[in-house]
């Protein structure tokens, strides 16, 4: 008895413990997992509150952070967290509106966004924008810093002086034409507004004297709230990614497991969600698109009749709170606040233009027919930034996975189809979506969450683990009438398939393994995921598939004896006839298929541009495309200078106090105070020590050194001018904002408003009897004060003192400059491109760096990123670091392309490996290379040939396709051999294999060209592309095996079989090959 | 309701035990405390924001030496030392003059403010290293003072016309590390539309009617920032006076301590140690632009 035979009754014995066995292990699975993200999302909930207030938990089983696609240890997205802690951490949402330059209106005309009734919707929108929870602050036409030199105070006690204020104080409506001009040439510029309300309205708010070009309107405002025509204006709204108290996490998840870790990033994102909703709604109101429900004044009434208190006061503010849509009132019964409009988007040409209420999904969809939206104001408002980018990942993601529903139709009615049988259409259903459960219970038992791309692995078990179940039922219905004992039947179907369905399921699992040595974490999480489904799919298909087919009646031997000759002339007899009669022309059309590959592949271009990812139409795309196009580029660049080099000396407040009464001492004596004794040698030493452990220390505090703000002025306008030049690698880049900007401004306004003293500080506006030392006894203290020489980085310093004197806290310094001013933030604002174009413009900035300033050392780039190395010269001031969400983006094509290159050649490597030590053949598993290779390499090279980018993520299908690929070639060989063993010559090995596997092999790659080409429909365009290629790969596989295989085998194997002697009940070659290979 | 109408005398009662002689070191009265309408919470409210208000009067100036220290949210500080000199306002608000110590390249600043009742404040920095005194003007309430989590609005003081007061409780104050504070809490809603708070709750203490902690919430009504003062000393024998204030901004996670030494109030009340003699008190002369420079 053969090993196979064994196994086969074996696994026939135990059936029915098996099935149940894997069945259990699945169920379980599938309960505990879903009950870990039952109790995952309430222990979230206790976080903080960020529901719509409809009651209940929904289940957190997506996972959007971005942090996910790279390690935890890549520089760039360390610096990136760096900012988080040292800074703020915190996302920019634009709200911006347009208004027409040929208003009916004449001050909209004249004015454009500074028109009063456009001021007023600025500010009614920057008020209630202010109250929705997670919004830390709005800058705004309105509501941003005015700071100018001028007249204060009235009467007597008028004084010229700096005014701080916002631009727009009080009501809009109540402002002089005089006033909005006085706006304009502020934010604008004088030469701008004249441009727009004529230079003699310019002049009689400036004076007859003045030059235009001194009045260089606001750099912080131009281009980021308003653009140079002002016509288009922008709300900043800043959105905190909010921190989770740390007891309230140790109390909510313990300490040190997977969950505590992810849980206040998860929570900062649904926090961010909750806002956005807030701003929407707030929006939708403006719009009036939120007409308030019934339900809005059931709750007031409900609030008045309760008692003067806490619960009030609670239920008052809840009542108003953006963010929720839904309120326990009275009796704890939930009600709806507002209706939630929004046109659904088939208006226009043709389409009824009707509305949609977003609020309440159990409700129906459409909006009453009486319904007519109300605005307060009639502008389209285009919002944008990265929140909503990210939640359109998640968006596009979940509806996506309304594509598994339609894969598993596809796949039922081809099962049909195929089997025309209730069990062939049944048992493999059941088997997938087994797999697919036990999958995902496990992968959230782990305490994974799905993400953008583990969202696809349904999709993909289903493809791979249907096979197994085909196989096994394809055999059945072959020899089905041929068996008078159901035993019989189903032993035979197990032995045939038991170790092909083993070895496919093995190496599959291997093709998905290979992912785990990926750095990004979703590509890992997705090959451990899909891995551990094969196997349990494999699990299942050998249990379940025999103790099902047990169930089945059977019909005993009912078969007819095949007709002499049939088989010559059947498909299988003339398919191997065509291939060995035509196998060079085969080889040398392979060959040729893989040159040209090759040369696809050496010119395919891998990108991860988002706004090539999503169709023209997807909403968030169109308004990012918009408010690109007006006020440029959205996405973040982060260049952060560190002045903290080496390990500084320990520099105590002890020690400055030790120094500062030594040269108080120092001075007190030089100025002859009898209280001040000489320094004597002891004294004279400590001094000068300490004096140079202070100047290590000072070095560090870059943002109050002239030195520094020198070299990062210089580099500024270095950038500024290369971002200029149309054509450059920095054209990208659409601005600079940095706390220059700020000591240019308090420069100016120091010095009587004159945009000539816009820059930064030097040393010669320090006047020269300040710059010595001073010593003066203060009566009132009873104390001496020696104020330290000045100099340009004491006027610095004291610069950043006079602003934040006047800021609001949220335009706060503390989000440019560190608290101990050691380090110092410039933004960037970049326009959303190819990655590559992304990566060349950082490239470029670190060039410059690098090249024309040796005070700065560009660190955080990695070595590939920059050709050539210099070594740093001369004194360095500040170690620089790039970083920014759209910088990490676009690097993830190099992680995905090292990734897919590394998991390819290893899983590749296994394979061939396998297939060698399995058939104890080396020539077979150098030919088992072509069919496996071949048909992944030509559907990504016609990305290459095209010229057409590929998007990242999609690469990851080719580990998928490979499995499948290997699959088919596994069935062959393992065929093959079979019957080389028996003595066969090659046709008639050709022949037996594609008897006994040829249908298989047909049917899983018909089902799985028509499960993958489901994802086409996908508006995603990295799923489209997974969708395609994968259906493309999975019939070329198919053709390869059929036809590339034989062909290639033909060539090293020679037509008689050089191993074993030909068994005694070896076929001839007219009788049917079925029975005798047995 | 008896018992609430009653509780007011009986407060009045134990208070002039706590302290049965009107005659204190500082020769300064303190007011007897009002029997307080304890119906209506905006009048009880009110009445005894007024009260713990005159109670800290007459203490005609103060002069000390602090130091801020500025936490990020990361746990990392900086600090920051300055003297500072207030001259008591009689009619209208106080005069306040903050100079700089430390860190060396602000050593010398200096700010002045006229606060006034009615109007804004008047204020003006010096600047050592262009020598020069501004004016400066709308210094916003809700702007930062010196970059600390403290607001101006927050310094300034809590002027009883500027808020919608009303009684919430009486309650037990509990800080670790501190015995239970009898307080009562007040809520103050603030009238002017420029403050940078829906409305903030005051702590004060029951029996010396200090303000032992406030509460803001930001115009989204989430919990902002809480103010703790501790360490408290009492000079004279009449004012007291927190060597230890700390503001903990529950938003961002950053706060800031202040803490004072060599506070000296009322200073004719001291020697010099120069001279030995009696010291004068701070006069308007000492709070002018030409002073501070």
């Amino acid at each position: 008895m053969t090993s196979e035979l064994r196994v086969a009754r074996s696994l026939f014995r135990h059936r029915f413990v098996l099935a149940i066995g894997s069945l259990a292990v699945v169920t379980s699975l599938a309960l505990l997992g879903g009950r870990r993200v039952a109790d995952f999302s309430t222990r979230m909930a206790g976080l903080g509150d960020t529901s719509n207030g409809a009651g209940g938990v929904t289940p957190l089983v997506f996972d959007p952070r971005m942090d996910l696609w790279f390690g935890a240890d890549d520089e760039v997205v360390q610096a990136f967290h760096q900012i988080e802690e040292r800074f703020v951490a915190e996302d920019y949402v634009m709200v911006t509106f347009e208004v027409p330059t040929d208003a009916s209106d004449e001050e909209t005309r004249r004015f454009g966004v500074f028109a009063r009734e456009h001021l007023a919707t600025i500010a009614r929108l920057t008020d209630e924008l202010l109250t929705i929870p997670g919004v830390r602050h709005v800058r705004s036409l309105t509501r941003s810093p005015w700071i100018r030199y001028g007249t204060i105070g009235d009467g007597a006690t008028q004084e010229r002086g700096l005014l701080i204020s916002d631009l727009v104080e009080g009501d809009p409506g109540q402002l002089s034409e005089r006033d909005l001009v006085e706006r304009m040439i502020a934010v604008l510029g004088a030469q701008r507004a004249a441009a727009r309300v004529g230079e003699e309205s310019v002049r009689r708010v400036l004076g007859p004297g003045a030059v235009l070009a001194d009045h260089i309107g606001e750099p912080l405002l131009l281009g980021t709230i308003i653009n140079d025509s002002g016509t288009t204006t922008a709300l900043q709204v800043q959105v905190l990614r909010p921190r989770v108290d740390a007891d309230v996490l140790a109390a909510a998840f313990e300490p040190g497991s997977g969950e505590h870790d992810v849980a206040p990033a998860l929570y900062a994102v649904q926090a961010q969600r909750a806002a956005l909703r807030g701003i929407e709604h707030v929006l939708r109101v403006e719009s009036g698109l939120a007409p308030r429900a019934p339900g809005y004044a059931q709750l007031e009434a409900w609030i008045d009749t309760l008692p003067q208190g806490t619960e009030r006061d609670a239920a008052a503010v809840e009542l108003r709170n953006p963010n929720k849509n839904f309120m326990a009132g009275a009796e704890g019964r939930v009600l709806r606040k507002y209706f939630e409009y929004e046109p659904d988007g088939k208006g226009g040409k043709g389409g009824k233009g009707g509305y949609v209420d977003l609020s309440d999904p159990s409700q129906p969809l459409e909006a009453p027919a009486s319904f007519r939206p109300e605005p307060r104001s009639p502008h389209v408002f285009h919002v944008g930034g990265t929140p909503l980018f990210e939640r359109n990942f998640e968006t596009v993601g979940m509806s996506d996975s309304k594509y598994m529903g339609l894969m598993m139709l596809a796949i039922a009615v081809l099962l049909a189809l195929v089997f025309r049988s209730i069990a062939g259409t049944l048992v493999p259903l059941t088997i997938v979506l087994c797999a697919v459960a036990g999958m995902l219970g496990a992968a959230f038992l782990k305490g994974d969450l799905i993400n953008n791309l583990t969202m696809v692995s349904p999709n993909m078990l289903t493809a791979v683990s249907i096979a197994d179940a085909i196989h096994l039922l394809a055999s059945w219905q072959k020899l089905r009438g041929r068996y008078a004992e159901r035993s019989e039947l189903i032993i035979e179907v197990l032995r045939r398939n038991a170790l092909p369905v083993f070895l496919t399921s093995v190496t599959t699992a291997v093709g998905f393994y290979s992912l785990t040595i990926s750095e990004m974490i979703p590509v890992r999480m997705l090959g451990y995921t899909a891995g551990f489904g094969a196997l349990l799919a494999w699990a299942l298909s050998m249990s379940v598939v025999p103790a099902a087919l047990s169930l089945v009646p059977h019909r005993g031997r009912t078969a007819p004896e095949l007709e002499e000759g049939a088989l010559e002339r059947g498909w299988e007899a003339r398919l191997s006839r065509f291939v060995l009669r035509s196998r060079r022309g085969i080889l040398i059309g392979s060959g040729l298929a893989l040159v040209v590959s090759i040369w696809g592949l050496v010119h395919l271009r891998i990108d991860s541009d988002f706004r090539a990812m999503f169709p023209d139409d997807n909403p968030v795309m169109s308004d990012f495309n918009w408010i690109e196009a007006r006020m440029g580029g959205v996405g973040d660049f982060e260049i952060v200078f560190d002045g903290v080099r080496v390990e500084r000396p320990a520099w105590s407040e002890d020690d400055a106090a030790r120094l500062a009464r030594l040269r108080l001492r120092r001075a007190g004596a030089a100025a002859g105070e009898a209280e001040f004794e000489p320094l004597d040698a002891a004294a004279q030493a400590e001094l000068t020590t300490l004096s140079q452990e202070e100047a290590a220390f000072q070095g560090a505090r870059i943002a109050v050194s002239a030195d520094f703000l020198r070299e990062v002025d210089a580099f500024e306008a270095r950038l500024r001018q290369e971002m200029a030049e149309p054509g450059s690698a920095l054209a990208v880049l659409t601005d600079l904002t940095s706390p220059l900007d700020i000591l240019r401004r308090m420069h100016q306004v120091q010095n009587d408003n004159s945009g000539r003293f816009y820059r930064v500080p030097a040393e010669e506006d320090v006047p020269a009897a300040q710059r010595q030392e001073s010593l003066e006894y203060d009566e009132w203290t009873e104390e001496w004060l020696l104020v330290p020489a000045q100099d340009a980085s004491t006027l610095a310093a004291q610069y950043y003192l006079q602003y934040e004197n006047g800021a609001k806290p949220g335009e706060n310094l503390s989000t440019q400059v560190s608290m101990d001013r050691t380090r110092f933030r410039m933004q960037g604002r970049l326009e959303q491109s190819p990655s590559e174009v992304t990566l060349d413009a950082v490239r470029r900035v670190a060039e410059i760096g690098r090249d024309e300033f040796p005070g700065l050392s560009m660190r955080v780039v990695h070595a590939a990123d920059l050709r050539g190395t210099r070594e740093a010269q001369g004194a360095v001031l500040a170690d620089v670091d790039l970083s920014g969400k759209m910088m990490l983006f676009a690097r993830t094509n190099r992680i995905f392309t090292v990734g897919f290159v590394q998991s390819m050649a290893i899983a590749l490597t296994l394979i061939t490996l396998l297939i060698g030590t399995i058939f104890r053949s080396l020539r077979l598993a150098l030919v088992s290379i072509i069919p496996n290779v071949l048909p992944i390499m030509m559907p990504l090279s016609v990305f290459g040939l095209l010229g057409r980018p590929l998007d990242a993520p999609a690469i990851f299908v080719a580990s998928v396709a490979l499995g499948v690929c290997v699959d088919d070639t596994l069935h062959f060989f393992t065929k093959f051999v079979r019957a080389r063993r028996q003595g066969l010559g090659l046709e008639h090995s050709f022949r037996y294999v594609f008897e006994t596997t040829g249908t298989a092999i047909t049917f899983t790659s018909v089902i799985l060209v028509l499960g993958f080409g489901t994802l086409v429909l996908s508006d995603f365009s990295p799923n489209y592309m997974m969708g395609t290629l994968a259906a493309a790969m999975v019939a070329l596989a198919w053709v390869a095996d059929i036809v590339v295989t034989p062909a290639v085998l033909s060539l090293v194997f020679h037509d008689s079989p050089e191993t074993d002697t030909p068994d005694a009940s070896a076929p001839t070659a007219s009788a049917s090959l079925e029975p005798a290979l047995q | 309701m008896k018992t609430s109408i009653l509780m007011p005398c009986a407060l009045a009662l134990c208070l002039s035990f706590a302290f049965p002689a009107q005659e204190h070191e500082s020769g300064v009265p303190i007011p007897p405390v009002p029997s307080f309408d304890t119906e209506d919470p905006v009048a009880h409210g009110t009445a005894l924001a007024s009260y713990a208000d005159l109670r800290d009067q007459g203490w005609k100036d103060e002069v000390s030496q602090g130091r801020m220290t500025l936490y990020s949210a990361a746990g990392d500080s900086v600090e920051r030392s300055f003297t500072r000199m207030v001259l008591e306002g009689a009619v209208d608000g106080d005069k306040i003059l903050v100079r700089f110590l430390t860190p060396a390249e602000i050593k010398g600043v200096a700010a002045l403010t006229h606060e006034h009742a009615q109007d804004s404040d008047d204020n003006w920095l010096y600047l050592p290293a262009n020598k020069r005194v501004r004016r400066i003007s709308g210094a916003n309430k809700t702007a930062s003072f010196q970059g600390t989590e403290f607001t101006y609005e927050d310094l300034s003081n809590l002027e009883i016309a500027e808020y919608t007061w009303r009684f919430l409780e009486q309650a037990e104050l509990e800080r670790e590390g501190e015995e239970p504070q009898p307080v009562y809490r007040v809520e103050a809603r603030p009238r002017d539309a420029d403050s940078g708070y829906s409305r903030i709750v005051v702590s004060y203490h029951r029996d010396h009617w200090r303000r032992e902690r406030i509460e803001y919430w930001d115009r989204a009504e989430r919990k902002l920032k809480t103010w703790d003062s501790s360490a408290w000393t009492l000079h004279h024998g009449r004012f007291w006076r927190a060597v230890s204030i700390e503001m903990a901004n529950h938003q961002t996670g950053k706060r800031t301590t202040l803490d004072s030494a060599k506070v000296y109030l009322d200073l004719s009340r001291y020697k010099s140690s120069r001279t030995g003699e009696a010291r004068a008190n701070l006069s308007d002369s000492n709070f002018t632009t030409q002073a501070f420079q």
